[in-house]
């Protein structure tokens, strides 16, 4: 058996190593165990390390570090945005726009606000999963607290205009949370320039490790929000629970190389993607690009391929990691929202599957793969009743 | 998820893979789906003045399971009678292939065609 090929890197990142190497000396040093809220020196040197990794951060995405509040992953950070905004006295049962195409981890909390009396909009993307600024507009009302938009979006991959959004926010006096999960570290980000009031990092979608993310909170003009975590009072009261020195250490580690590797790694994978999709489709007919082809990120591909199920693709990829996000375990439809949202019928949406390049994607890696999806789709092809397609 | 040994055998190697002409005498087809999974199977089988089924093909698209419930029942049906084709339920489908609770769906999809093909 060959050996497997990884291209899933929006589900997630292996750390770089690097990263690991800096990781593994504050995990095992003796001088930089201590509690960083100590007021000892080994609580001190603790917290210098964590101060530089905070520093790390703001300098990638043109914050105060004072502005950046770690939490366990971007999902609490998102948690914590949502949540710490309408908990408010002020703000309760009020209004939030958002996207239909959005994480989970931005829709369930937006559900769960619902339910504690808060109004919510799901705006649906063009066709191309970009959201059309001018319902952005018709769904903004007078008791509209705060929009929430993902920068990239998780499953197909397209860029939205958030400095756009943010000048229509700030205009309507309103906040705006980005999810910045898949874009930090891949995408430049200035947030001293953008009117951005919130956002979420994902420690271990940019080559850092798992279990640590971050949530920036505007300082100038100060955003207020509801600590979601009680307790020490870390985090400024916003998020408590002791800081883990190792794995902040890494997230800023990686943000950092990220930062530093950037121009260069966008080139090199856009190149790669461009290699693959060119080869894939003279071989294959009939294969698209869900989402916008242009303003997207370098790495991803999300593709439809008529005439036989993604699922079954898959399976006959064997050992090559890519990820589906439609999958029959029941009579009842479970075709992705994000590719339902941007215009697809359930049986295209079955059809389709997200791959995504990333820092150690290899040339021969894409060469190998586009043969072997070849060979699949010409199979499946020949077994499927939907094949050709009728018109 | 992991598929048992009997699905991954007829979902690589299916047999019997096509279609019949079915204005030829003694040509049952069927076509069965279900939209909102990407699910179709077409079923074509052939009998002969004994109602013996002399052949039997299958397209399929869908999930794995989908094409080996299609490839299975293909091949299951050469050769036997039209009440041996009758008595195919998706228990026995589902029993046969090991087919795991949240894919019982499919079994019945290929019942369904059974029972639509012979029907014709």
């Amino acid at each position: 058996m060959s050996k497997p090929i990884y291209l899933d890197y929006m589900a997630t990142t292996p750390v770089d190593p690097t990263v690991a190497e800096k990781m593994h000396f504050y995990l095992t040093s003796p001088d930089y165990f201590g509690n960083p809220s100590s007021a000892h020196t080994f609580g001190l040197k603790a917290r210098a390390v964590i101060e530089n990794a905070r520093a790390q951060m703001a300098a990638v995405i043109g914050a105060e570090p004072q502005e950046i509040i770690w939490t366990s992953s971007a999902t609490e950070a998102n948690n914590l945005a949502l949540k710490g905004i309408m908990s408010q006295r002020q703000y309760q049962k009020r209004h939030i726009v958002t996207c239909q195409t959005e994480h989970p981890s931005v829709l369930e909390p937006c559900r769960y606000l619902e339910k504690e009396g808060c109004s919510v909009t799901y705006l649906a993307p063009k066709a191309n999963g970009l959201i059309d600024l001018n319902e952005l507009v018709a769904a903004v009302r007078e008791e509209t607290v705060l929009i929430s938009i993902a920068h990239v979006n998780s499953e197909i991959g397209v860029i939205q205009d958030i400095q756009a959004i943010g000048q229509l926010a700030r205009s309507r006096g309103i906040l705006l949370h980005v999810d910045a999960a898949q874009s930090a570290g891949k995408i430049p980000i200035y947030l001293r320039e953008w009117p951005v009031d919130l956002m979420t990092f994902s420690g271990h979608k940019v080559y850092g490790p798992k279990g640590i993310g971050a949530l920036y909170v505007r300082l100038k003009p100060k955003v207020r929000l509801l600590a979601q975590m009680h307790g020490g009072g870390h985090e400024s009261g916003l998020r408590s629970g002791t800081l883990a020195t190792h794995q902040i250490v890494g997230m800023g580690e990686a943000f950092a190389l990220a930062d530093t590797l950037m121009t260069e790694e966008n080139r090199r994978i856009l190149a790669l993607r461009t290699r693959f999709w060119h080869n894939l489709q003279q071989q294959n007919p009939d294969i698209y690009l869900n989402g916008d082809p242009i303003d997207r990120i370098a790495g991803n591909i999300n593709m439809r391929i008529d005439g036989i199920s993604s699922e079954a693709l898959l399976l006959d990829l064997h050992n090559i990691a890519v990820s589906i996000s439609s999958a029959c375990n029941s009579v009842v439809s479970q075709a992705s929202p994000v590719l339902k949202a941007i215009g697809l019928t359930d049986a295209q949406a079955y059809s389709s599957l997200r791959m995504s390049l990333g820092r150690f994607t290899t040339e021969a890696e894409i060469d190998e793969t586009v043969a072997r999806m070849t060979t699949a789709i010409a199979r499946l092809r020949a077994l499927s009743p939907t094949w050709p397609m009728r018109p | 998820m992991q598929y048992s040994p009997m699905i991954l055998q007829y979902f690589e190697s299916p047999l019997h893979v096509g279609v019949l002409d079915i204005n030829q005498p003694g040509v049952g087809m069927a076509v069965v789906k279900s939209a909102e999974t990407g699910r179709v199977i077409e079923l074509y089988v052939q009998f002969d003045q004994d109602d013996r089924i002399t052949n039997a093909t299958f397209k399929a698209c869908g999930c794995p399971v989908t094409i080996a419930v299609a490839a299975f029942v293909a091949d299951y049906l050469q050769q036997r009678s039209r009440l041996d084709a009758q008595q195919l339920t998706a228990e026995k489908i589902a029993r046969h292939l090991n087919i795991p609770k949240s894919k019982y769906h499919c079994a019945l999809l290929a019942e369904d065609a059974v029972k639509t093909a012979i029907n014709h």
